[in-house]
């Protein structure tokens, strides 16, 4: 049987929850289950990403004003082969799917995302790159496809450099901005990847 | 020993006493370092806020040298080494 490990970082600043939560997650072995406790909103929305960075699955419960994320460590990838499941990272190069004529490229990236939607997956998170970030911009025609996939926990990331180059970054409308090194490490962490 | 690519968590985790240099800064910014920037790398942060970096990370290396670290014993800094 799993142990639950405790950490109760309640009334403490930033940053000792999220240290003391990846200290847990270390000694741990990266094994296992996880409950931190705390009673700041900063503090829950880091270990979260603390949470998904290191491949944990986790659930946020409230008491009191208090969170408690609790944390399983997600099966590795040789785990998941005998299980059949998964998490999967999606890379979105452009804003056109596939090559060829740019509108049927528009319509099939709008029926990606919707469908993406629609299906019940183990998709984890959503990477834009290059001239993908035009679909994470506010005037995106799918961008409502994106938030909701958003608010269903799946993360959403732009690339930072794309958006200072095509001078848009003031124009995100979904997610958050990330680099090359989290972009990577992300791809990395997960069990499938899709290339678009 | 530190590097721009290094994130604030890492460098926090394995060198306690920087965070007094990160909490520094807080008042340069407007808020706190640690908490919005946490997962950020130190180019990213010194890039945002428009900090010096060499010094930052002068600053920083000076903290990591006072620090005890949990580093383990023969282990190397290295940003291929970080995982979060």
């Amino acid at each position: 049987m799993q142990v639950n490990k405790i950490v109760d970082a309640r009334g403490l600043d930033c940053p000792q929850p999220v240290i003391l939560t990846k200290k847990a997650m270390d000694e741990g072995g990266g094994a296992g289950r996880l409950t931190a406790i705390v009673d700041r909103d900063v503090a829950r929305e880091n270990i979260k990403r603390l949470a998904q960075n290191q491949g944990y699955d986790y659930r946020v419960e409230e008491k009191d004003g208090e969170y408690h994320i609790h944390m399983t460590r997600v099966l590795n990838k040789e785990e998941n082969e005998t299980s059949g499941s998964g998490r999967i990272s999606i890379l979105i190069k452009s804003d056109l799917f596939g090559e060829g004529d740019e509108e049927l490229g528009r319509v099939l990236m709008k029926g990606f995302l919707y469908t993406l939607n629609e299906l019940e997956t183990s998709l984890s998170s959503l990477i834009f790159m290059n001239k993908g970030i035009f679909l994470t911009l506010e005037d995106s025609p799918v961008i409502e496809h994106i938030q909701t996939l958003e608010k269903k926990g799946i993360e959403v990331l732009s690339c930072g450099t794309c958006l200072d180059y095509y001078q848009k970054t003031d124009k995100l409308a979904a997610g958050r901005i990330t680099n090359m090194y989290s972009a990577l490490e992300t791809l990395a962490g997960a069990d499938r990847t899709i290339t678009i | 020993m530190l590097r721009e690519d290094m994130k604030v968590i890492d460098i926090v985790y394995r060198y306690p006493h920087t965070e007094a240099v990160f909490k520094r800064y807080d008042s340069r910014l407007g808020g706190c370092v640690m908490c919005s920037h946490i997962f950020d790398t130190l180019n990213e942060l010194t890039k945002r806020y428009d900090f010096d970096l060499a010094q930052l990370i002068k600053e920083l290396e000076e903290a990591a040298a006072d620090s005890p670290g949990i580093i383990k014993q023969g282990e190397r800094i290295d940003a291929s080494e970080q995982n979060c």
